[in-house]
């Protein structure tokens, strides 16, 4: 009995020992690696989680523009396209988010007003005051699972690595690189992504609705979106489908590479059946030709394919390279029909009806002809600097269209005052005559402006 | 009084065994020296800290501050201050790199080599890997830096996608912490000198540790160019995989 008792005891006393030599010998672990965290929870954990996740960000902008309407046949005398000759806006763009545990959300509401001064063309004296008050984008994202994420929200949604245009994009072929003060319109969005690891991740994507958007040819459109990430590079394949009058298939693909330090490699590329771009067709009307929607039911695969890299240099300034082909842009004898029956419809814009509606009519689908490139062949160079002084950040970019030889030229140069304020000045040059992919809207633009954060 | 013999052996067994590995810590080899350092200024798991950044060029002073999650060669660094920069979000995927700023539509990808701020290259920010992305091509164990005994590692990167071609660093022999480096372009130019300083402490496998507190980048060439990087609220946790992915960076 006595030697139980001892047995049981020493038993305890060895368990004991052992416990005291693991707990002060930092050296040994029970298996697994213990990791003991700074505790970041505070006694009113709830607030303090809820102050971590809110996030608040205020941008007060004003800026004038003073523009050159082209005397383009687009726009005979001003009085078409009605483009204003100076311009002030004023906006508030109030940025605020909260991710609180599984939820995420956030606002983007915009107030803006704008003053519009017409200086010549038939709109001589003219101008406009407008105010709108809107959300621009908005986001309810539930982290469903671990690596599920289901959100619905207003998002102008883009992704890819190119500056010229997103051609990979259904939903935004323009990704807004061209006017950085100005931001994309959101469309609606519902959207399911699963990140399967670091490496893979898979989006089922809906746009449901136009949203801010004006695109006229709008449709529910389905995508499915696999993304890859690896070590050196990326790449992305994005299937769509887009229902309604103008229905397409598209595949989407794009890709990086980290060559070095110094060099990215990336392309982006779109391949469709189905164009609802409008092209020149000849035909008996007053002004012998008409822009229709010839390709729309054509079974071939259209491409869009865009190859670009940047370097970086020693001092941090980057150059950037990009090569865009843009196969239903206009080739020679498109482009020569397209000018003809823009000439034809100036002349005939000032002419006593039908024959005026008619031009109208024509010159509004010249406008909107579905092409952002009028073209199929571009070429881009951009230089950045940033830190000029530690004050300046600098940006040019030259765009050329192969095709036609006319080209824009984009500056763009902001100035830090202090840690809350912005001076910014940009100006857009079109080279190469009005009858050309730069030259139909504007001959140049000028902006200046300030813009406030906190 | 088997028993308490048997106690007797236990625990000189234990004490033996944490002696054996003390003995061991002494005897790393070169490579996991470079471990060790590594580990005072990043972690094999996942890792939360701020960065406050000084920077003075041509004599100019700018302060940002960043929080930053790294995890596994991955990291996302979001600006906190000032102003102006608040928003900003520079995500690293092991070499991939993409900035966005509020009112940039997309993601931008940017090459390691772009400035962070003044001095500091965007690699200089993230947790360091030595080990995995540099080979030892020289090691002198007879070197002192600061009146401090130090180990020489020069180190050549495996591959063109780290930040410095070259790098020459010296370890503190009592601490094992990197306690100054050379930092050299591929012509072979010295770029820019850092010195660190570890007043933080942190807490892994129950055990304390040394961690980086101060960063200081002197340009090689012009010398009042000087950047110096503060870390604090170190956090040694898991950093989830979504952080890291592009798709929600934009949110």
């Amino acid at each position: 009995m006595d030697y139980k008792k001892m047995h049981k005891k020493i038993c305890k006393i060895n368990l004991l020992i052992c416990m005291l030599v693991i707990m002060l010998n930092p050296g040994i672990s029970l298996g697994g690696e213990n990791i003991e965290c700074v505790p970041d929870k505070s006694p009113n954990e709830l607030l303090d989680e809820l102050q971590d996740g809110f996030k608040f960000r205020m941008s007060i902008l004003s800026y004038a523009a003073m523009d050159k309407p082209a005397d383009s046949t687009q726009n005979p005398d001003n009085d078409f396209l009605k483009l204003s000759d100076y311009s002030e806006e004023f906006k508030l763009r109030p940025d605020a988010s909260l991710s609180f545990r599984d939820i995420y959300l956030s606002v983007k509401p915009r107030v803006d007003l704008s003053l519009e001064q017409f200086r010549t063309g038939t709109q001589k004296g003219k101008k406009n005051h407008e105010h709108d008050i809107y959300i621009n984008e908005y986001l309810i994202q539930y982290q469903a699972i671990d690596k599920w994420f289901l959100s619905y929200g207003r998002q102008f949604l883009q992704w890819g690595p190119s500056f010229l245009c997103s051609p990979s994009n259904p939903f935004f072929f323009d990704n807004g690189k061209s006017q950085p003060n100005q931001e994309g319109e959101g469309k609606e969005f519902a959207e399911l992504l699963w990140i399967q690891n670091l490496y893979w991740t898979y989006s089922l994507i809906i746009n449901t609705d136009n949203g801010r958007s004006h695109d006229s040819d709008f449709g529910k459109t389905f995508a499915l979106k696999t993304d890859y990430s690896g070590n050196n590079g990326y790449a992305s394949l994005i299937l769509s489908y887009q229902e309604g009058a103008n229905h397409k298939e598209r595949v989407g693909l794009f890709g990086g590479l980290t060559v070095s330090d110094a060099l990215i490699l990336y392309g982006e590329a779109n391949f469709q059946k189905g164009l609802d771009v409008l092209y020149p067709t000849s035909d008996n009307s007053p002004i012998n030709y008409s822009m229709n929607s010839v390709k729309h039911d054509d079974c071939s695969i259209y491409s869009t394919l865009l190859v670009g890299g940047t370097y970086t240099f020693e001092s941090g300034s980057s150059l950037t390279c990009e090569y865009l082909y843009n196969q239903m842009g206009y080739n020679n004898k498109e482009a020569s029909d397209y000018y003809k029956l823009r000439q034809n419809a100036h002349d005939a814009y000032n002419l006593p009806n039908p024959l005026a509606g008619l031009a109208k009519q024509a010159l509004g689908q010249t406008a909107d002809n579905g092409l952002m490139f009028v073209r199929q062949n571009y070429f881009m160079l951009q230089y950045i600097e940033n830190d000029i002084f530690n004050i300046f950040n600098l940006t040019l970019r030259w765009t050329q269209c192969i095709d036609d030889k006319s080209a824009q030229l984009v500056s763009l140069v902001d100035f830090y005052a202090g840690d809350n304020t912005r001076f910014f000045a940009s100006g857009i040059l079109n080279i190469g005559g009005h009858e050309s992919a730069f030259g139909s809207m504007l001959d140049y633009q000028t902006m200046i402006g300030i813009e406030y954060i906190f | 009084m088997k028993y308490i013999i048997r106690i007797i052996i236990l625990c000189s067994v234990l004490m033996v065994s944490g002696l054996n590995f003390s003995f061991a810590e002494t005897m790393k080899t070169p490579k996991e020296i470079l471990h060790s350092a590594d580990l005072a200024r990043g972690s094999d798991t996942g890792l939360e800290w701020t960065i406050k950044i000084e920077s003075i060029e041509a004599e100019k002073k700018q302060n940002n501050t960043l929080n930053l999650k790294t995890s596994n060669f991955n990291s996302l660094a979001e600006f906190l201050t000032p102003a102006k920069v608040k928003g900003r979000k520079l995500l690293m995927r092991d070499r991939n790199m993409w900035f966005i700023k509020p009112g940039l539509s997309k993601p931008v990808p940017i090459s390691p080599r772009q400035k962070l701020l003044g001095g500091a290259s965007n690699g200089d920010i993230a947790s360091t890997n030595y080990t995995g992305d540099y080979t030892i091509t020289k090691f002198n164990e007879n070197a002192d830096f600061d009146n401090q005994p130090c180990f020489i590692f020069d180190l050549k990167a495996i591959n063109k996608k780290v930040t410095y071609d070259r790098i020459r660093y010296w370890v503190s022999k009592e601490k094992f912490v990197g306690i100054k480096a050379e930092f050299y372009t591929i012509s072979g130019k010295l770029f820019k000198t850092a010195t660190f300083e570890y007043d933080n402490k942190i807490k892994t496998n129950n055990e304390s540790r040394l961690f980086v507190s101060r960063m200081i980048i002197i340009n090689a060439v012009l010398k009042n160019d000087i950047t110096t990087m503060y870390y604090s609220k170190i956090k040694i946790k898991k950093i989830p995989d979504s952080t890291f992915n592009l798709n929600l960076l934009m949110r």
